[in-house]
């Protein structure tokens, strides 16, 4: 299946239709969530490369919803530079919607290294220390949720039964971050801060929508300490017995620190719906031919946001161009390629029962 | 066909032509001087008759200057803002443009394209300035890449603890 040809579906699910969006641009992932009854969810951002929006946003005007009205919940699982572009945007259109972030955050010496970053408003990029800048203005004053391993970020008590609960971070894996915070380059003369590798306290979440089980990834790695990382998710869910999840978003760009055979076999149904968000920068391309392949071997029903493939930076102006060709190795417009993965079944489906929809440059695995 | 003799008398006339239609002198100091010298023997002057170099010095009208008609001048093709991303022993990556308002791009530089200063305190997170100029020289025109690290002062003690007592509240420690 190939979403090649340019479409678009401007038809909302149905009140009883669970729906899983991913964008996935080449650089950051946002992930759209039909919860039922016309009640959303926003994890993450990144921005369509045409109308520079984010994706969150773009498409949910396509399809009708406003999202002042109807997004319930908004999370921020980890502050990547790459993967809350426009968030704040979102949380100004959505401001009655829960805000639910790291529980790294209730840390304060997690929040001295960061605050040491929110000081600096002299350069301002779209960076994760500048979104969180602007959401911190916007909602002063209304605390936001601090998930972490078995916190409750949004509830919905009706008929249609609706929770999603976060599995991590674990205090460990807080920790882990912090000392990686605190080594980073130097905050006085660096003017961004850096990609966190490693991020330990990134949010995973597992939504259940009447008995149906959807597990969002986040950016969580394995670690060979049990105590934090995907390993610690899955002695968690074993212990509480928890039932298996039918739709996946792959954590890390399908690479294999991300990946371990326990997921798969302890908290994933056999054959999974998963998708995936390239990752496409310098020399890294994520998924490559071997996660492609390792995909393959854990799924039938793996499905990718958009190909790693770099997209040569032009300019306008030919002596510009021209100029910049010569200077540099490479020179990558980003983003490389942009896709949309739609997963919709309905509620009184059965388990594995879903529709897959690709537009724009996606296609499966 | 005229002798040397008198195309040599010619010359001047033609070239006193060529000067009244281009406004520039015909000859140069050396000629006159050295016709005023030889003003009726016609063996001395053979005698002395100039070499090929000094004909060449003495008949050939004076050229008008390129460098009169241009300035130099220099101009600013494009500027673009950005932030180191990755280092390594030779090269450097840095990210530019910002997501919403520019086009954002990625590049590859050699560490050699910055000075000696901006290499010892390059690392991950360093602002970056990249300028194309096109600057027009007496001979020509000339493109250039500029590449620099933006330094910025680090915020004030009491800047970050106010950042950090806003965040500590907000979240509700």
């Amino acid at each position: 299946m190939n979403g090649s040809e340019i479409k678009l579906s401007s038809n909302p699910p149905e009140s009883d239709e669970i729906e899983i969006s991913q964008f996935g641009p080449g650089v950051g992932e946002c992930v759209v969530v039909h919860l039922g009854l016309g009640d959303w969810m926003v994890v993450d951002s990144c921005r369509d490369p045409d109308s520079r929006e984010p994706a969150a946003l773009k498409y949910l005007a396509e399809i009708g919803v406003d999202p002042s009205e109807h997004v319930r919940c908004i999370v921020a699982t980890h502050w990547d530079d790459d993967h809350i572009q426009g968030l704040a945007d979102i949380v100004r259109a959505a401001p009655n919607a829960a805000l639910a972030i790291s529980g790294a955050f209730s840390s304060t010496e997690f929040n001295s290294l960061v605050g040491e970053w929110i000081a600096q408003e002299l350069y301002l990029l779209d960076s994760g220390v500048d979104q969180l800048r602007e959401i911190l203005k916007l909602r002063k004053g209304k605390s936001p949720i601090l998930a972490s391993e078995n916190t409750v970020v949004y509830e919905r008590r009706t008929a249609s039964r609706c929770e999603v609960r976060a599995l991590s971070p674990s205090h460990d894996g807080v920790i882990a971050t912090i000392t990686r915070l605190s080594n980073i380059c130097d905050h006085r003369t660096a003017r961004r801060l850096p990609r966190i590798e490693k991020n330990h306290a990134s949010v995973v979440l597992s939504i259940e929508i009447s008995g149906r089980l959807i597990l969002l990834g986040g950016d969580l790695e394995v670690r060979a300490d049990r105590d934090y990382g995907w390993l610690r998710v899955v002695d968690c869910h074993a212990k509480a017995e928890m039932p298996k999840h039918e739709v996946f978003k792959i954590p890390h760009h399908g690479s294999e620190n991300g990946d371990h055979d326990k997921i798969w076999s302890d908290l994933l149904e056999f054959d999974a719906t998963a998708v995936v968000s390239p990752f496409a920068s310098g020399r890294t391309m994520l998924p490559g031919e071997k996660e492609r392949e390792r995909i393959r071997t854990r799924t039938q029903n793996g499905y990718l946001t958009a190909p790693p493939k770099p997209k040569r930076m032009k300019h306008p102006n030919r002596m510009v161009e021209k100029t910049m060709q010569e200077v540099t190795g490479q020179l990558d417009q980003l983003p490389s390629r942009y896709g949309h993965v739609r997963v919709r079944s309905r509620i009184s489906n059965q388990p594995g029962d879903w529709t897959i929809e690709l537009f724009g440059a996606a296609e499966a695995v | 066909m005229s002798t040397d003799e008198e195309r040599t008398d010619q010359v001047p006339a033609l070239f006193e032509q060529l000067s009244s239609l281009t406004g520039v002198p015909a000859f140069s100091q050396t000629k006159q001087r050295y016709r005023r010298s030889y003003p009726n023997s016609d063996d001395d002057w053979r005698k002395d008759s100039p070499t090929s170099t000094e004909l060449a010095q003495i008949v050939g009208p004076r050229v008008q200057s390129f460098q009169n008609g241009g300035d130099e001048e220099v101009s600013l093709l494009e500027k673009f803002e950005g932030v180191v991303t990755d280092v390594n022993d030779e090269d450097f990556r840095a990210r530019f443009g910002r997501a919403g308002i520019d086009d954002v791009f990625e590049a590859e530089f050699l560490r050699e394209e910055l000075g000696e200063e901006d290499n010892a305190i390059l690392g991950p997170g360093m602002g970056l300035v990249w300028s194309i100029v096109r600057e027009r020289l007496k001979g020509g025109i000339r493109r250039s890449s500029i590449l620099y690290v933006r330094r910025i002062p680090p915020p004030d003690r009491e800047d970050v603890d106010a950042a950090v007592s806003m965040l500590n509240e907000w979240v509700g420690n």
